[in-house]
């Protein structure tokens, strides 16, 4: 028992925590919850903007610092704040301005990897061609938090999945990796379902910030960047309208999509990267007066399907080349995939290597469900064992444009 | 003297003040007189053996434990009955006879030693004494007036039998022999109490039961010198060597079901007289979160509950020690919208997170213990008391956020959800140690909390058997079979760390 005393207290009181830690404990109910920070850059200085989510009477409370270091500017914040503790622990979202990340996004990330008031799951977002601060203010006005925004919109993005929304931890690993990566970008927006007279700001999703070398450098448009979240694997769903030329459209609801990747190896290192995509979805809806029994239309959808989705794969990997950067992640999933070959053939730099290997990619599109009488499982085996598949493909050479390498042939003519 | 050794120094030594042999004299109607007769419920009588006056014989016996009746009719009849004494003569004679059934009895004993004679007198015989002879006859008359078999009170059956154990020894030891007819079933008597001569019955299965248990067992039963055997307390802490502990090391069961599955897994048990209980040994720590319905359920439903058992043994001890460790430390751990919601249910609150945690903690163990022992309905009206002014109006008047309520209530309610009251207890305190754990140093005093009592319960043995088994010590068990029940036609060995000489339990 002496034993068991004595060990309890050692621990207790050797364990690294001192009185000046037993001091700093506040009880919770002083505490002030901020869900979204900003932080822009001007002149040299650091401005923050901090938010709380929407209190219990409907206010948000939005309370700004400036200093040269993101650490002082919000340890500022704190010490000015008389009634209740400015806690950042639970801050769901980092609003990274456009002149702040054009600056050095990295040292933003710098105070979220390094310090404990925020953590790295905090999702991470560019406002572009604006300011992290005002984006606050202005979606904050009207009883509604830019954290209410922002988590509706986290979940939308995945309904067409157009964007995919990273986090703090996530980008600062890619950026320390290859200095290059893709952060969603925002931008603020009149709503209009308000009252005749009033105006209220909400925050939308324009694609996709890109960052090389730690610094932003562009953006991507929305197409572009529905490709860019198939490639890194965060496709959700989809809804696509496919015109039938007879002016009536048919909605196919994709419910899935994997990219694949794998590599050739040569005497020079990485040849070749192999990306096959494959999608699957359903027919929602059909506003045309096609016959849907007709396996020849389910084939036609399914081609025009996968033509739409090389395109946009296409763009993504053509911006991936044209910033000289890795911001898909293409030597990650190679590494992945052969870890030892990747780890002997990259020699030099990543980027340098990846300018000069050619990328074949593959996209597949199969649509399951007609919700009418469909294709029997039976015809759906002998097509596939005939190789009857919807499978367009496209080339991007190594001189830096894309060349398609097999032209995507006519129905007709690949059925036969 | 440090303070630990202040305690042990002043251990009594030496041998108990009551000599093993407290009537050394012969037999003699006046020995036992002087003995008992200073009582008044002590009766005698002197009576002339089939009538005859020269053939006299002391009727003793104590009022109250014999049956009045069952002495005129089976003891007094027979031997006052001149044709049975015709042939006769002399003391010696009529002694021999009516030992050897002249006067029908079941139960027949000559004694020879008062020690012996004083015994069954107060055990509820009556004696007949043969002052000529220095002997005495002793029958067993014992008064019907006991509890009957009973449901348990504590270990609740839905599916189970519905009897439990009563304080008559004898009624025990049937309802044993009821569920298991194995004649290899043996039940070995001591008598364990100087003043109290409890007859305390050590049971197990020849061929089954490790026959190191039961020589262990029985050599420490015969080290039990004591006054009285009254309370199961009595026999716990002298039979088992390691008292240091809060958690219980033998299962006491009021269930003559448990305890017969006990047995026939190869444990070895004890029966005392004057307690409803049975104790089994070893026990180990798994073995207090089954109950013998585990063997009436469909066994994914009690592995189920099992698996819900051991979980709530974790939400019991550990949830409010969590809630103040997260609350007070480590804010960031908790989910945004839920520390929203408790920030919100403590604005008005005046007392800090630990007091009103600690606060409502002292306050459930008293409304517990205050229910426990009192007449069912006032238990019932105190409870609801309790639970209205301490939970709903405390939480209206905002002297206690509903969440520390809830947490509160959340710990108490798991821990009634382990079958053993010991165990349950033990958990009570472990509850609280934590609480004051996280108190000082957070998530690290509930954590160093959590491995320190591992470290405890992993050098605990019950009869050289390792209390973590299965989850810890040797062979082959594998944790799992002490969560997971796997259905009857699999279970063909027994407990291999309970080293049965018999292995298997079915074909």
């Amino acid at each position: 028992m002496k034993r068991i005393l004595l060990l309890t207290l050692a621990c207790l009181l050797l364990g690294g925590c001192s009185s000046k830690g037993y001091r700093q404990i506040r009880e919770i109910e002083s505490f002030e919850i901020v869900q979204t920070v900003g932080v822009d850059y001007e002149d040299g200085m650091y401005t923050v903007t901090a938010a709380t989510g929407t209190g219990p009477e409907g206010q948000v409370s939005v309370l700004t610092s400036e200093s040269v270091t993101l650490a002082r500017a919000i340890q500022q914040m704190q010490n000015y704040s008389t009634k209740k503790y400015i806690f950042f622990g639970h801050a769901a979202n980092y609003l990274v301005g456009e002149a702040a990340a054009e600056n050095d996004l990295s040292a933003c990330l710098e105070y979220v990897e390094r310090g404990f008031n925020m953590r790295l799951d905090t999702n991470i977002f560019i406002v572009k061609g604006g300011k992290a601060g005002d984006a606050i203010t202005k979606a904050s006005e009207g009883g509604e938090s830019v954290d209410d925004h922002l988590q509706a919109l986290e979940k939308d993005v995945q309904i067409l999945s157009e964007n995919h929304i990273f986090d703090c931890g996530d980008i600062a690993e890619e950026i320390a990796a290859d200095g290059g990566a893709v952060v969603t970008a925002i931008s603020l927006w009149n709503n209009e379902n308000v009252p005749v007279g009033e105006t209220k700001k909400g925050i939308q999703v324009v694609g996709y910030a890109v960052i090389v070398g730690g610094r932003l450098t562009g953006y991507a448009d929305v197409e572009t960047s529905r490709g860019i979240t198939l490639l890194m694997n965060h496709f959700v769903t989809d809804m696509e309208e496919i015109p039938d030329g007879m002016g009536g459209y048919a909605a196919v609801e994709l419910v899935s999509g994997k990219a694949k990747y794998d590599a050739e190896f040569g005497g020079s290192g990485i040849e070749k990267i192999k990306i096959d995509v494959k999608l699957r979805g359903n027919i929602a809806e059909m506003e045309s007066p096609v016959d849907i029994y007709d396996e020849q239309v389910i084939w036609e959808l399914e081609r025009v399907l996968a033509k739409k989705e090389l395109e946009r794969i296409v763009n993504a990997l053509e911006l991936s080349r044209r910033l000289d950067a890795d911001i898909l992640e293409l030597g990650r999933e190679v590494n992945m995939k052969h870890p030892v070959k990747f780890s002997r053939a990259r020699e030099g730099e990543w980027i340098e290597q990846l300018a000069g290997t050619e990328i074949e990619v593959s996209v597949k599109v199969s649509v399951d469900r007609t919700y009418e009488l469909g294709i029997s499982p039976a015809e759906k085996e002998v097509r596939e064992s005939e190789g009857r598949e919807n499978n367009v493909q496209a080339v991007c050479g190594g001189g830096g444009g894309v060349h398609i390498f097999a032209d995507i042939p006519p129905a007709a003519e690949k059925r036969t | 003297m440090g303070i630990f050794d202040m305690f042990r120094k002043k251990k009594n030594g030496g041998a108990h003040p009551l000599p093993e042999t407290r009537f050394p004299d012969g037999i003699s109607f006046e020995y036992v007189r002087q003995i008992l007769g200073r009582s008044d419920d002590f009766n005698s009588k002197l009576i002339f053996l089939g009538g005859d006056e020269r053939i006299k014989a002391y009727l003793c016996y104590i009022d109250g434990i014999v049956s009045g009746e069952s002495i005129a009719r089976d003891v007094l009849r027979p031997a006052t009955d001149p044709e049975r004494f015709r042939d006769i003569g002399t003391t010696s004679e009529a002694a021999e006879w009516i030992f050897h059934g002249t006067v029908f009895n079941a139960n027949v004993q000559k004694r020879d030693k008062a020690d012996e004679l004083i015994d069954d007198i107060l055990s509820g015989f009556c004696a007949l004494i043969f002052d000529d002879l220095g002997i005495a006859l002793t029958f067993e008359t014992k008064t019907d007036d006991k509890r009957s078999v009973e449901q348990p009170a504590m270990e609740k059956s839905v599916k189970g039998s519905k009897d439990s154990f009563n304080e008559t020894y004898r009624v025990n030891t049937s309802l044993l022999r009821r569920k298991l007819r194995d004649p290899a079933l043996r039940i070995e008597e001591q008598k364990v109490g100087r003043r109290s001569l409890s007859r305390v019955g050590i049971i197990y299965v020849d061929g089954l039961t490790d026959p190191e248990f039961v020589a262990e067992l029985r050599r420490r039963v015969e080290n039990i010198d004591v006054d009285a055997v009254l309370s199961s307390g009595n026999i716990e802490e002298y039979v088992l060597r390691q008292r240091k502990t809060l958690f219980p090391q033998m299962i006491m069961t009021e269930r003559p079901d448990k305890f017969a599955i006990g047995i026939m897994e190869g444990r070895a048990g004890l029966l005392v007289d004057g307690l409803p209980l049975g104790f089994l040994m070893p026990a180990n720590f798994s073995d207090f979160f089954r109950v013998p319905e585990d063997n009436s359920m469909h066994y994914i439903v009690a592995s189920m509950l099992t698996v819900l058992r051991y979980i709530a043994l974790l939400i019991s001890v550990f949830l409010p020690a969590a809630y103040i460790a997260v609350t007070m430390y480590q804010p960031q751990m908790m989910p945004t919208k839920l520390m929203l919601s408790i920030i919100e249910s403590r604005q008005t609150v005046p007392f800090s997170t630990a007091a009103e945690v600690l606060g409502m903690l002292i306050v459930f163990e008293l409304l517990q213990e205050a229910g426990l022992r009192l007449p069912q309905t006032v238990g019932d009206t105190v409870s609801i008391i309790g639970g209205l002014v301490v939970g709903q109006s405390a939480v209206e008047a905002k002297v206690i956020s509903p969440v520390v309520v809830i947490i509160v209530a959340m710990a108490g309610i798991t821990g009634f959800t382990v079958p053993n009251h010991d165990m349950a207890s033990a958990l009570r305190v472990c509850r609280i140690a934590a609480v004051l754990l996280a108190l000082v140093s957070g998530l690290y005093g509930m954590l160093f909390g959590s491995a320190l009592l591992m470290y405890h319960l992993c050098t605990l043995e019950s009869f050289g058997v390792a209390y973590m088994q299965p989850f810890a010590g040797e062979g082959d068990a594998h944790p799992w079979q002490a969560v997971i029940k796997p259905p009857l036609k699999a279970r063909k060995r027994r407990k291999e760390f309970l080293r049965p000489m018999d292995e298997r339990n079915q074909k």
